[in-house]
């Protein structure tokens, strides 16, 4: 056993170091490209596929939140316009109650004449 | 070797990394120089595949160059390295797994079996070539885990502790880890040689390359 395990460890030791077909300095350079452009506003932002994620989430909430400030606004002004309009029939309504005066003679003077009435009826002569 | 870059033969891996954090790509150049080897070595016996281990070492150096500044210095900076080199592998294997195996082909084997040999002898380095690709074989048929630990302990010669803080586990399971990998090793190997001296005994021409070995070589 110990001399399978020793034999298997030399044909690992053997082994060659590989090394690649092409030149890959190249490729590395290319890809440096956009890191190097270290703490600058375009590297936080569209620098890697999470920072592309969260500009692109940031970038929905604005967009979101303006359409939102857009649509209170219009409620806003539709809602003004109600007021408008209710202000309006308000001002129509007073020509009814103004049609109803207070006075002290509800019957507006023909209530003497009713009571005169009454009295000669049931006053006997 | 592109002209307009000199070797810088005299700072550490420490210095030049020190460097590449303040926008040196020369420095990162002499890192990759030194060590594109050992880490293309780990990539392939990982990857079992040419084109994805060159993407994937470029993709270890672009890393290094952009975690350049939390390398705190507690482990070596070679130990540092592999751990990126075999997570970028793992990771690659993991995109990989939708997709079907892709087999190695002998030929290439062999070919990459003969760089770094020193033997002038043609016959030998053939029979050189044959041994590493048989060897080289049977490592793929180990499994993910398996196969990184064999290659960091007896090909990249890292010590146990440098491997349990490349692959984040126990030292002391590390040692029960390896002998058993070595000997699943052993198994397909044993299995590959018995394969290879039938086709010998058979006189055909194997998979391997393999023609009549000396014993059925005609006598004078």
């Amino acid at each position: 056993m110990l001399e399978e395990e020793t034999r298997l460890v030399k044909r690992l030791s053997a082994l060659p170091q590989t090394e690649p077909k092409r030149e890959v300095w190249s490729t590395v350079q290319s890809r440096l490209a956009p890191a190097r452009r270290s703490g600058g506003a375009f590297d936080l932002i569209f620098g890697t596929p999470v920072r592309k994620l969260t500009a692109a989430a940031a970038a929905f909430v604005i967009i979101l939140a303006a359409l939102f400030s857009v649509a209170m606004w219009r409620i806003g002004v539709s809602e003004q316009e109600s007021i408008a309009q209710a202000k309006d029939l308000m001002r129509v309504q007073p020509i009814a109650q103004q049609a109803s005066t207070w006075t002290d003679d509800p019957l507006a003077g023909t209530t003497d004449a009713m009571l005169k009435v009454l009295e000669d009826e049931t006053r006997p002569e | 070797m592109t002209s307009g870059f000199a070797y810088d033969f005299g700072a550490g891996n420490e210095e030049l990394l020190r460097r590449c954090k303040e926008g040196d790509e020369t420095a990162l150049r002499e890192l990759l120089r030194r060590h594109e080897r050992p880490v293309y070595s780990l990539l392939y016996r990982m990857l079992a595949n040419h084109e994805d281990a060159e993407e994937a070492l470029a993709d270890v150096f672009v890393k290094v160059w952009r975690s350049a500044s939390k390398f705190r210095g507690d482990s070596k900076f070679t130990t540092w390295l592999y751990r990126i080199a075999a997570n970028t592998a793992r990771d690659r294997l993991r995109a990989r797994k939708a997709r079907p195996e892709v087999a190695m082909e002998d030929e290439v084997l062999s070919e990459i079996a003969t760089v770094g040999t020193t033997t002038v002898d043609p016959e030998q380095a053939a029979v050189d070539a044959d041994e590493f690709t048989r060897v080289e074989k049977a490592m793929q048929k180990l499994s993910e885990e398996d196969r990184l630990l064999v290659t960091l302990y007896h090909i990249q010669e890292s010590s146990l502790e440098e491997i349990a803080e490349i692959t984040g586990r126990n030292r002391s399971n590390l040692k029960v880890k390896l002998f058993r990998a070595r000997r699943k090793l052993r198994a397909h190997l044993e299995e590959l040689d018995r394969e290879t001296s039938n086709e010998l005994q058979s006189g055909t021409t194997g998979t391997l390359g393999l023609q009549s070995g000396p014993a059925e070589s005609s006598t004078g």
